[in-house]
């Protein structure tokens, strides 16, 4: 979900939880009834603890 | 302060891997780019706009900067610096056989005794990098690699031989019969490798700061004679490298943009960023509109719907 503000910090902050972004695109984008905004992003993240 | 007739960088973004109607084939946004080149003065634009396998297109307004490179200058984390010419390094995947890699050897080449580009060290990662292809929910094409550290690798080593920019070869898993590359080659769906691309060649240029850009090693196709010609560009030949090759040779040095020479292109000078009216929810785009940059937006249907009003 979308606060205000500029979106990149948010969308960086978010995928920064799941490993070092790749390359990522918002791919949805929903206003909700109550003016929020709903997001969809599909990525690609390395994260290194998986490399065997 | 911009006089009349000064050139107005210009950043011209089509995502790769999105099926956009120009733009996610062979090349075959370039007469768009050309267009704006001319306009503008300074084009910035990527390799997906630019890159058409054995067809290419050299414009000094023309400025060739990797995806995820484009993306921190327009985030004003990066300034370009115009170049007489760039020393490529080749990057080889180990899961290449021997012949297809004769190819692209000579590919390098032929364009080194041709086009007189600069070609210098040659780089085999110690082991395959293991490409294997997806596609989203979307219905974008992505990829992941089994050993990006293998590719990173060889960048270091490249790098470390003099090596200015890099030019990757990835073998790319074969499959002549699916539905995917039928429908892509008669004009229709999304380019199921692109998304691969991208991730290999922003891996790679943003570890080591380099430009970089990717071709996929694949085995020749049986002709199609339903060949759509926006896709033509990719069946001249027995690899993608040649237009790699030729964009990198004067693909712009990339500095953080507090170190970077006065003549260097900063993001505080870009006039605009051109982007399809669906595909508005990229690093590039978002980057300058939050800074206020104009975005015009511009009708070229892909599987995307992000747009301005979203």
């Amino acid at each position: 979900m979308a606060q205000p503000g500029p979106l990149l910090p948010q969308i960086e902050a978010e995928l920064r939880q799941h490993g070092v972004p790749l390359r990522w695109a918002i791919t949805q984008a929903v206003c909700r009834p109550d003016g929020r905004r709903q997001l969809t992003l599909e990525a690609m993240v390395h994260q290194p603890a998986l490399l065997v | 302060m911009t006089r009349p007739g000064d050139p107005l960088p210009t950043v011209m973004v089509v995502p790769t891997g999105i099926g956009c109607e120009v733009g996610g084939y062979a090349g075959d946004a370039v007469p768009a780019a050309r267009l704006l080149a001319a306009a503008s003065g300074c084009l910035i634009t990527h390799p997906n706009v630019m890159n058409g396998a054995s067809l290419y297109w050299s414009d000094p307004r023309i400025h060739y900067v990797e995806g995820s490179s484009l993306d921190r200058f327009a985030a004003a984390e990066l300034a370009l610096q115009p170049v007489r010419s760039q020393r490529i390094g080749l990057l080889l995947d180990a899961g290449i056989e021997e012949d297809l890699r004769l190819r692209h050897l000579q590919v390098a080449d032929g364009c080194r005794a041709s086009l007189g580009l600069s070609l210098g060290p040659v780089e085999t990662t110690t082991a395959p990098i293991g490409v294997s292809l997806s596609q989203g929910e979307s219905g974008a094409s992505w990829g992941q690699l089994a050993r990006p550290d293998v590719l990173l690798e060889a960048g270091e080593r490249l790098r470390d031989a003099g090596a200015t920019a890099i030019a990757v070869i990835a073998r790319f898993p074969d499959d002549p019969d699916s539905e995917a590359l039928t429908a892509y080659r008669q004009g229709g769906g999304v380019d199921a490798l692109a998304g691969a691309e991208a991730v290999i060649s922003h891996w790679l240029s943003r570890q080591l700061n380099l430009p970089c850009a990717h071709a996929p090693a694949l085995s020749p196709l049986e002709i199609d004679p339903q060949l759509d010609p926006r896709a033509a560009g990719e069946e001249l030949g027995y690899t993608f490298l040649p237009c790699v090759l030729v964009g990198l040779s004067r693909a712009p040095a990339l500095w953080p943009a507090d170190q970077a020479p006065a003549e260097s292109i900063r993001a505080e000078q870009i006039g605009a960023v051109v982007a399809p009216a669906g595909a508005l929810g990229g690093a590039a785009v978002l980057a300058c509109a939050e800074r206020g940059i104009p975005v015009i937006a511009v009708e070229n249907p892909c599987v995307l719907s992000v747009t301005a009003e979203a």
